[in-house]
């Protein structure tokens, strides 16, 4: 659960988190986004499946892996959010990855 | 875009740029590259955004950031921000990622400024969401402007995990309980490196400032904190752990763990530069002089990356090593290096001795680096436990690698970067021998994910 510090003329931009529009500060990481709005888990892992959520926040864990404008595999903690950005939790990686490989 | 350059620079925290500026200074063509999009690292990160100045613009070292990254972005040096590096070749080639495209560049020198990352504590349920690391928050807080929300509990040990929390108690976040998990053995043992530290002053005020800012504000410390669990069902729900021996259990939204930094080695190590093993610390880092130069020819290695030291330290070695690449490409004679790199060595000087100190005072604990419970998952990607681990050395595995290969630990999506200090302690423990002979996992690129796709479609820089 994270909240957004409130600053006097902040400025929104519009995300599209797994279908839905969303709005989010400027200028924020695409993790900080996602933890934002209240996303618990932004992956499951591809062994158990069980849910996962960004650690480190500073490219080393690779648990914020997302699928970011289509791309899969992105690291959302360096990825700066941008209007209109479509962002997708990575449920089912392998398969998902797989089939866009194909 | 220029492709072949004098020098060439990865990472833009501290280190990294001021070697930067400093290879510029002497007229060298200098190409930044960095994994972040604006300049900063990790302590300095988001400095160029408002949200950075209305909380920090006050601090003195902050400031010091601003006008660091100010010079930077005044020195007409090449920058490329926000691409990920995924090969260093040992020719001065790299070969990196830009969105969905793969590029390549090269630089006579190389200078590695990777800095340094949270040393993993690995404890039961620590992949559990609402586990994080402490810098972890810092850097949401400071890229993003956001805090946690709930209830938010801090446990571990170090100079970041009192920074942080002084800074969220300042911010109203509600902080349940702090773990301290320093043992008071620590603190006697390094009562010896007292007077040196007591030539940088200021900076042990500043520590002492932040403990007595969290007294004041009455939130609950527990002390010698040990046997540490998190517990949830799809997320966190509660922590458990004792506190001088009394069994304690907390309902929690948040769990920040913190148990110093290390150098981020994932790069030398691809690049196959020698490493050693820094016992007090436990940590890796590449073999260099006191130029930053490692046993590669034409790679140099600069900041945290090359021991811990903080920001100031960082920026200091961060223009050494562009005096020695000058020197290295006959910009200047060796005598005008040693001349002009006079008043940096005596500063260097003064800021290290309260390195002994902090380096003492803030041991890692042995219940995260080498984690007892055999539960717990060292390799959160492939979700290998202590146990597995432990197994594979005795079916005879003498090495990090060789347990790679039996139970899988390390293979997963980071690449190891969170498992392979856990390992090699592991290993070294059941092995009772030390952590140098038992080595480290090999890395091997590519050190960022890039699709098969995306390769074939790379040129090659020669072509």
């Amino acid at each position: 659960m994270f909240k957004k510090i409130d600053r006097p003329n902040s400025k929104f931009i519009t995300i599209i988190f797994e279908g839905e529009k969303k709005s989010v500060p400027a200028g924020i990481t695409v993790t900080a986004a996602v933890l934002l709005i209240g996303v618990k888990h932004t992956r499951v892992s591809s062994v158990s499946d069980s849910p996962r959520a960004p650690y480190c926040q500073m490219g080393v864990c690779f648990e914020c892996l997302m699928e970011i404008n289509n791309v899969p595999n992105q690291q959302g903690c360096l990825t700066y959010i941008e209007e209109g950005m479509e962002i997708r939790r990575q449920l089912d990686q392998q398969k998902d990855t797989y089939e866009k490989e194909l | 875009m220029k492709k072949n350059f004098d020098c060439l620079v990865i990472g833009a925290g501290p280190a990294g740029l001021s070697a930067a500026i400093t290879a510029r200074e002497f007229g060298l063509s200098v190409l930044l590259i960095d994994e972040q999009n604006r300049p900063g690292g990790q302590i300095y990160r988001g400095i160029e955004s408002p949200f950075f100045k209305n909380h920090c613009g006050s601090d003195e070292e902050y400031a010091y950031g601003e006008t660091l990254t100010k010079k930077f972005r005044a020195s007409e040096a090449d920058y490329l921000p926000g691409v990920l590096i995924w090969q260093v070749s040992q020719d001065g080639t790299i070969s990196y990622l830009e969105n969905t495209v793969s590029d390549q560049c090269s630089g006579k020198r190389i200078i590695i400024a990777s800095g340094a990352m949270e040393r993993p504590v690995p404890i039961p349920g620590w992949t559990l969401p609402g586990v994080m690391g402490a810098g972890a928050a810092d850097a949401l807080y400071k890229s993003s402007d956001i805090i946690p929300d709930g209830k938010v509990v801090l446990c571990g040990n170090g100079p970041l995990l009192l920074s942080v929390a002084s800074k969220f108690i300042e911010l109203g976040v509600s902080i349940e309980a702090i773990l301290e998990t320093m043992s008071y053995t620590d603190y006697i043992t390094s009562i010896r490196h007292l007077p040196k530290a007591a030539k940088n002053f200021p900076y042990l005020l500043k520590g002492l400032e932040m403990r007595r800012q969290i007294m004041a504000s009455k939130t609950k410390v527990y002390t010698n904190v040990k046997d540490i669990l998190a517990l949830g069902n799809e997320q966190l729900e509660q922590i458990k752990f004792t506190s001088r021996g009394n069994s304690k259990k907390i309902s929690v939204d948040t769990l920040l763990l913190h148990d110093g930094v290390i150098p981020n080695t994932q790069l030398t190590r691809q690049l196959n530069c020698e490493h050693e093993w820094n016992e007090v610390q436990r940590y890796w880092f590449p073999k260099h002089d006191e130029w930053g130069n490692t046993n590669l020819q034409g790679f140099l290695v600069v900041g945290d990356t090359t021991q811990v030291r903080g920001a100031k330290i960082a920026m200091l070695k961060g223009q050494l090593a562009g005096m020695a690449v000058a020197h290295q490409l006959n910009i200047i004679t060796g005598e005008e290096r040693k001349w002009k790199a006079k008043a940096i060595h005596s500063e260097l000087k003064l800021e290290m001795s309260v390195r002994p100190l902090m380096d003492h005072l803030f041991k890692p604990n042995p219940e995260f680096y080498a984690p007892e419970n055999k539960e717990t998952l060292v390799c959160r990607c492939e979700e290998v436990s202590v146990a597995q681990i432990l197994d594979s050395v005795s079916l005879g595995a003498i090495d990090p690698n060789q347990v790679k290969s039996q139970v899988r630990c390390g293979m997963g999506q980071c690449q190891g970067r969170m498992c392979g200090s856990t390992i090699s302690e592991l290993v070294a423990k059941e092995r009772a021998v030390n952590v140098s002979e038992v080595g480290y996992l090999s890395v091997r690129p590519p050190l960022k994910p890039i699709s098969v796709k995306i390769l074939a479609e790379q040129t090659l820089i020669n072509e």
